[in-house]
């Protein structure tokens, strides 16, 4: 029996060993790519010329969609970024997605709205729509409120109200920088024929001074949970999405600002209303369709158009958002099983689905086994102290070593943390996250397995303290999309 | 095995040191370098603005450091000036010979060197620069020779036309950027466009009449009226909008045809042409079409009312389910007179 289960650690050991060895030599191939591609990208930020493209008659117009339930406390902020948006033409549609708080108070006092009854084109079913509205200053603000059908369903419905042949979809708790819609265009002006969809980078926003709706002084948050979360989405955005994008092959476009051909969208059927990741599940259904088709086409991730949203300062949230980020990566890489591994996808067949499957999906078991088997099976005398050795360097030296990259990456790139001090707590950071920060959150979201037996298909509640007065208070909830 | 990644992960570690330090070095260095750079140009930025004024010359004695940093001011605020004091920064440029150090610098081995060069030549405003930016049209790097047809646009380099219009056929420059450029040109470029609107690829028409529609003038609403009943969709799109935005009134009767076209978006277009053009005759059709089933021609349809007219939108009636768009548009139209 002892040497069942000897053997049993011993298995689990060298699987884990494999599996970091292979994760972290694609994170360091994905590194070189996404550090060449930030040198390019930002070289280029000097002759990109695109204050120009404001005075343009050929950028195309954009709906700017703006899902919100019960967003009472950063509602009118999140669309007073919208409306400051410098963009030669936009319309903002917000859709009230059955609030029961007071957001559709604050919008029509804070907006003036009136009664419009304004036509959807029916497009993509969704739940009723109870009223229409316009903003009597702000004539291209809309308000849709409907009966409550999730955020996917407040989308579609947004999109029957959208009148441009572009729609941007951000989060509620999002604020994006005046110059974000443009810089995640451009690559859509510069090839419309060709360029489908953009996704655009998100940020923290915690610890950061926000006044009427804009970030003026960008700082860490006080709250250790929320800081760790910003080097993490340095090494999700500007590693990740940066080398996806390069392989063409970006699997995700946040759902807190993404932009999309409209036209394509309602041809593949709109944002599937039975996910949590309706954000994923749409680029996946997009590639699909584009690539069963044959067609030339693009997706690409842009990496300085800036979205700011809150991040969950207590575990209780962080646990929320992560086992539903989880639990919509599981239900789209199942409705899409059938993608992995064929050639007639391409690199979305062979290298993206799969790599998903492997490590976004399975990863997180194989690292919880192995954050057990290892120290286990090396006190029981049946993994040497070498071995546990090899296990943490793949498992956290060469884990610090991604994150300081991605620090470096935007250090050399971007460099929006002024301060020095935050840099320097940054750095810390960066060790801290790999010792403790990711095991907790592998931990979670091995979690959402639980909740996908279970059949769970709720969001959670959302309690949002908003993001009007952000570094005066602490903020207890999540966003809603992927990083 | 086991000794080997014992090794990668001391590697790793001391590379993640060497990356943290260097990083911290760059930012108390950089912090110096930026702020030295601020009372630099804090310093330099009345002799800029006297030499925008043309109280300066290039003679004027001057540190090359000194030198660079007012290029690089006045580089920048050329991109909002024009007229003479344009003209007083390209001739400091040349003055100083900073002009042939960009030209040079086309040449470079790095693209985003030469792409730089050549967007700096378009700011700088000096004509001398024409031939080496139309050169930089071939260049192997698209971010070159977008830069390059940028410049080119900016400095109303005529002569510079037929190679722009190249780029935008042959899709060698991003369509926006050498569209951007064809329409700085403004009409310099329409003996050109209106050549390319015959042209036997339909993008190519597209686009030219895309321009057309910018730069054109009234007298070329016959030439795009043709290209309603163009076998391409996206061609009669371009077109109706192209006549919209002209206010091309003499197009309001083919125009009103195309509301019969079999693809909704070029109803669509027409629809919104009409709407610009703002004929009080086209009322009736858009109005008939505002109440069809599809819903994009029947929107602009609807909106195209709301803007020739408001008054007609009186007597919709409230519970007609087909017009909803007109409801919309009634709504509208009371909300604005009030």
């Amino acid at each position: 029996m002892r040497s069942v289960a000897e053997q049993l650690l011993t298995g689990l050991g060298w699987l884990t060993l494999t599996y970091f060895t292979v994760l972290n030599v694609i994170y360091v191939a994905f590194l070189a790519i996404a550090g060449r591609s930030l040198v390019q990208h930002q070289r280029s930020r000097s002759y990109a010329a695109t204050d120009e493209m404001l005075a343009s008659p050929l950028i195309p117009p954009v709906s700017v969609l703006l899902p919100a339930h019960d967003e009472q406390e950063g509602i009118v902020p999140a669309v007073r970024s919208l409306l400051a948006l410098r963009y030669p033409t936009f319309e903002v549609v917000v859709v009230s997605d059955g609030s029961t708080d007071a957001t559709f108070a604050r919008l029509t006092e804070a907006f003036d709205l009136v009664p419009v009854r304004k036509a959807m084109r029916g497009a993509l079913p969704c739940a009723a729509v109870r009223g229409t509205y316009v903003s009597r200053r702000h004539p291209d603000l809309w308000v849709v409120d409907k009966d409550n059908g999730g955020k996917a369903d407040a989308l579609n419905c947004g999109l029957n109200a959208a009148r441009h042949p572009y729609v941007c979809a951000v989060d509620a708790d999002t604020i994006l920088e005046e110059d974000a819609l443009l810089r995640v265009a451009k690559p859509v002006v510069d090839d419309p024929g060709l360029v489908v969809a953009t996704g655009g980078i998100v940020r923290i926003a915690n610890g950061c001074t926000i006044d009427h709706g804009r970030v003026v002084d960008v700082r860490l948050p006080r709250n250790p949970l929320a800081a760790l979360q910003v080097v993490e989405y340095f090494r999700a955005f500007l590693v990740g999405r940066v080398g996806w994008s390069r392989l063409g092959s970006l699997l995700i476009i946040s759902g807190a600002f993404g932009l999309f051909r409209r036209d394509l969208v309602e041809a593949v059927g709109g944002y599937a209303v039975d996910t949590v990741g309706e954000d994923v599940e749409l680029v996946v259904r997009l590639h699909r369709y584009l690539r069963e088709r044959g067609e030339d086409y693009r997706i690409e991730f842009v990496p300085d158009p800036v979205c700011w949203t809150e991040a969950p300062e207590t575990l209780r949230v962080l646990s929320r958002q992560r086992r539903r980020w989880q639990r919509g990566l599981i239900e789209t890489l199942w409705r899409h099983r059938d993608v992995s591994g064929r050639p007639r996808y391409g690199v979305l067949g062979l290298l993206a689905c799969p790599y998903f499957l492997l490590f976004e999906l399975l990863g997180p078991v194989i690292e919880v086994l192995g954050y057990f088997a290892v120290p286990l099976g090396w006190s029981l005398g049946t993994l040497s102290g070498s071995f546990l050795v090899a296990f943490l360097t793949m498992a956290v030296v060469l884990g610090v070593f991604l994150s300081i990259s991605a620090l470096a990456l935007e250090e050399l790139s971007f460099r929006r943390h002024p301060r020095g001090t935050d840099v320097l707590r940054l750095f810390v950071l960066a060790v801290l996250e790999n010792v403790g920060y990711r095991q907790l959150i592998s931990l979670m979201r091995v979690m959402a397995f639980v909740d996908v037996a279970r059949r769970r298909s709720d969001w959670g509640v959302m309690h949002r303290r908003g993001l009007g007065d952000l570094a005066a208070r602490p903020l207890p909830d999540a966003p809603a999309s992927h990083p | 095995m086991i000794a080997a990644l014992f090794l990668i992960g001391v590697a790793f570690t001391v590379a993640a040191l060497a990356l943290t330090g260097m990083l911290v070095g760059r930012r108390l260095l950089g912090g110096r370098r930026d702020a030295q750079r601020t009372e630099a140009e804090r310093r330099l930025r009345p002799r800029a603005l006297a030499i925008v004024d043309g109280e300066v010359d290039g003679s004027e004695v001057m540190s090359s450091r000194d030198a660079a940093i007012v290029s690089d001011l006045l580089a920048r605020y050329a991109r909002s000036l024009d007229g003479t004091a344009r003209t007083h920064i390209a001739d400091w440029f040349e003055d100083r010979l900073r002009l042939d150090v960009t030209i040079a610098r086309l040449g470079h081995r790095r693209s985003w060197r030469r792409a730089g060069a050549a967007h700096a030549l378009g700011d700088i405003g000096s004509p001398r620069a024409v031939d080496a930016l139309l050169g930089a049209l071939s260049d192997p790097s698209r971010d070159v020779r977008a830069a390059a047809a940028r410049s080119l646009g900016r400095l109303g380099a005529a002569r510079a036309v037929g190679a722009l219009i190249d780029t935008l056929v042959n899709g060698t420059v991003p369509r926006a950027v050498a569209g951007q450029a064809l329409i700085a040109l403004g009409p310099d470029a329409l003996p050109a466009l209106r050549t390319c609107a015959g042209s036997v690829v339909a993008e190519v028409r597209r686009n030219a009449l895309d321009l057309i529609g910018v730069v054109g003038a009234a007298s070329d609403a016959g030439l795009l009226v043709g290209h309603l009943r163009d076998a391409s969709a996206d061609v009669r799109v371009a077109a109706a909008a192209a006549l919209g935005r002209l206010g091309a009134a003499g197009a309001v009767p083919v125009l009103i045809e195309a509301l019969d076209d079999r693809l909704p978006f070029v109803r669509a277009a027409a629809a919104t042409a009409l709407g610009q053009i703002g004929d009080p005759s086209a009322v009736p059709a858009l109005l008939r079409q505002a109440t069809g089933p599809a819903p994009e021609p029947a929107q602009a349809a609807a909106h195209a009312v709301l803007r020739i007219d408001p008054r007609e939108l009186d007597a919709v009636d409230p519970d007609a389910g087909a017009a909803r768009f007109l409801r919309e548009a009634a709504d509208l139209a009371e909300l604005r007179a009030a």
